[in-house]
């Protein structure tokens, strides 16, 4: 019991601090549901920067480090909420801002029967991955061997060791240590605060996260569809029940939060387009931080497509704020890329760097995308809607930057695995390319939501 | 009749057979064939034929009509997931409670036998001897803050899982390819095939 209010008291404080965060920067529409949802992940992303900076500053992971990170985040927290007021806080409308009874009542039976349907399937993939989540051992091997264990390093070590010849302690957190920290210093710091490695309450962001898309989506859905349950509930649907999402809602691989962190940061740079605030264009880069910070494809695939769809834009609409959000994970992801740089870690440890094209590619693509069991029928129903809608709707500023930033995420995959050596040692093989495409499809699903709702887009 | 019959219940039981977690599952699903064609096929094509229909659908219910085509599909695909998810946590929830988790038998266990016998404090260096995937990995990220090291020589204590060994003299434990260990006193067994040794350090 103690140890769960530990951990509860750690998700209120990280959720607090991200919510002041958002104060900061002036995000607060409302104090909803939404800023309650980002503010946790905002936290989160806080919380494990500020721990890998006191690790690569030299300091130690102790309750000194720790507490100083909390007692100063609530303080400026705090301090916020008492200049800004609470209005809301807490309230109603906190949780719902808006009548789902208003668009039941619109619903046609056979649709109020499909909403009832997927509802259903959402609940029951929560309840069971809630169950694997602390019931499951430790089983696949990359969670293991890729992300928990240089966590669980860091948290028994206290300190980050930068010499590699030092056999007492795992060199920059030990085993696959060129990937990004925010999984593993955000997990080293959680266990330190609970005071112990706890196999499920460790991979538990992995299923808030997960909670955290859903609820982003069906917000999203709504505020597109103007309160269209219907349309809502099935592009909420379609992004949490993305086959292989459900696995990886309970098992602590990076692939699916990097997703996440891509389609928030997607969100909230199109909601800029859409709306003009500044705001969402901070909020935007540190969710791109956050995907580039989790795994080096968030560097490869995205970085590299939102930095250039924002660079072509900037030039074509003289809109330079654009490249806020780049710059913003670009500078927040210096101290990782000086350090990537000193010790020379590459992008992908086990690639060698040749480039040429590999025949069978595209027949293996078309055998993963069409026919296996890991995308449901999505890869038949992205080119349809593309067809259908998209000459509709490419007027449309913000569709024309989520296509392009889609489309280069998309030729990038294609060249990674097709041009790369990542065709052999992660293509060929099928030990990354179903990851990519379900950290690819999330924004999909967003951007066939937005299509399919032009119409309905306030400008 | 009663063939054809047959043949479509085979086909039906082959159907649904459950895709059960295995160590690539993180990385893809197989999926299922129904007559030698992918179900993903079969629904994907059928979506496609959904969209031929809506062409010629009235302008002003299209949208709605492509979306309840279109979900349909999909929920037809995540009804059968659904499935093997549930058998998934049908076979999780019987088999942990004999310490097996899918391809895993009785390792883990085993590791909580072992995290039991050793002492937190200070930090033990463990050697191990068994199959080396993924075993090797699981005990490395399950006994820390102990490390595990390459050579018997640097170990405090010796793991052997399921590999065959002798024991020759009073502490001198032998395999098919040589010494494994010159002094080491055994501490248990947790079931047969898995021992725990404490090295004894030869000076």
């Amino acid at each position: 019991m103690i140890l769960f209010l530990t951990f509860l008291l750690f998700q209120i404080l990280v959720t607090n601090i991200g919510v002041g965060i958002l104060r900061a920067i002036s995000f607060i529409k409302r104090d909803d549901i939404e800023s309650l949802a980002i503010g946790y992940l905002i936290g989160a992303v806080a919380f494990s920067f500020y721990i890998f900076l006191i690790l690569i500053a030299g300091g130690s992971l102790s309750s000194l480090s720790v507490g100083m990170f909390f007692i100063v985040g609530t303080g400026g927290t705090v301090y916020l909420i008492g200049k800004r007021g609470a209005k809301n806080y807490l309230s109603q409308e906190c949780f719902l801002p808006f009548k789902i009874s208003d668009g039941w009542k619109k619903t046609s039976t056979i649709q109020k029967g499909l909403i009832s349907l997927m509802g259903v399937f959402i609940c029951f993939k929560l309840f069971l991955g809630l169950w694997f989540i602390f019931n499951a051992p430790a089983y696949f091997d990359d969670a293991i061997t890729h992300w928990n264990i240089r966590a669980k390093n860091i948290y028994f070590e206290k300190f980050l060791n930068f010499n590699p010849e030092n056999k007492e302690m795992s060199f920059l957190g030990g085993s696959i240590f060129h990937y990004p920290f925010f999984l593993v210093t955000y997990k080293a710091g959680l266990s330190l605060f609970i005071g112990q490695w706890h196999e499920g309450y460790a991979n538990i962001f992995h299923f808030i996260t997960f909670i955290i898309l859903i609820m982003i989506f069906f917000l999203k859905s709504y505020e597109y569809s103007e309160g269209n349950i219907f349309i809502t509930t099935v592009f909420t649907f379609m992004a949490a029940s993305a086959p292989l999402a459900f696995f990886h809602s309970f098992t602590a691989h990076g692939d699916m939060i990097t997703g996440i962190f891509f389609v928030l940061s997607l969100i909230y740079l199109v909601d800029y387009i859409r709306k003009n605030e500044m705001k969402e264009l901070i909020l935007s880069g540190i969710f791109l931080f956050g995907a580039t910070f989790t795994k080096n494809e968030g560097l490869v695939l995205i970085f590299s497509s939102i930095s250039l769809t924002a660079i072509i834009f900037a030039f074509l609409w003289k809109d330079w704020r654009l490249l806020i959000p780049s710059t913003i994970a670009f500078a927040l992801l210096l101290p990782h890329n000086l350090m990537r740089l000193f010790y020379n870690l590459r992008l992908n440890p086990i690639a060698d760097d040749s480039i040429g094209y590999h025949k069978h590619t595209v027949k293996i693509f078309s055998i993963v995308m069409t026919e296996w069991g890991h995308s449901n029928i999505l890869w038949y129903i992205v080119p349809a809607i593309l067809i259908l809608f998209l000459r509709y709707a490419i007027q449309k500023k913000e569709i024309k930057f989520t296509f392009v930033a889609l489309f280069l995420v998309g030729v990038l995959i294609f060249f990674t695995f097709g041009f790369t050596a990542s065709f052999t040692d992660n293509f060929k093989n099928q030990m990354a390319v179903n990851r990519t495409l379900m950290m690819y499809s999330f924004s999909l699903v967003y951007f066939l939501m937005m299509l399919t709702n032009t119409k309905r887009i306030k400008k | 009749m009663d063939a054809i019959f047959s043949q479509l219940s085979a086909e039906f039981r082959k159907f649904m057979e459950p895709e059960l977690i295995r160590p690539w599952t993180i990385n893809l699903l197989y999926g299922h064939k129904l007559f030698g064609i992918a179900f993903s096929q079969i629904l994907g094509w059928g979506f496609i034929l959904g969209v031929l229909i809506y062409l010629i659908f009235p302008r002003q219910r299209r949208l709605q009509f492509f979306l309840t085509m279109m979900i349909s599909f999909w929920l037809i695909f995540d009804l059968r997931l659904n499935y093997d998810i549930y058998k998934n946590y049908l076979t999780a929830k019987a088999e942990l409670q004999k310490g097996i988790y899918f391809t895993i038998e009785d390792f883990y266990p085993f590791l909580d036998y072992i995290n039991e016998k050793i002492a937190i404090a200070p930090v033990n260096k463990i050697y191990y001897v068994g199959q080396h995937w993924p075993y090797e990995n699981i005990l490395q990220y399950y006994l820390l803050p102990h490390k595990v090291v390459g050579n018997i020589r640097e170990a405090d204590y010796l793991v052997l899982y399921r590999f065959p060994f002798h024991i020759e003299g009073d502490r001198k434990i032998v395999s098919e390819k040589g010494v494994i260990c010159e002094q080491c006193e055994w501490i248990g067994m947790f079931r047969p095939g898995c021992n725990l040794f404490k090295v004894n350090k030869i000076s």
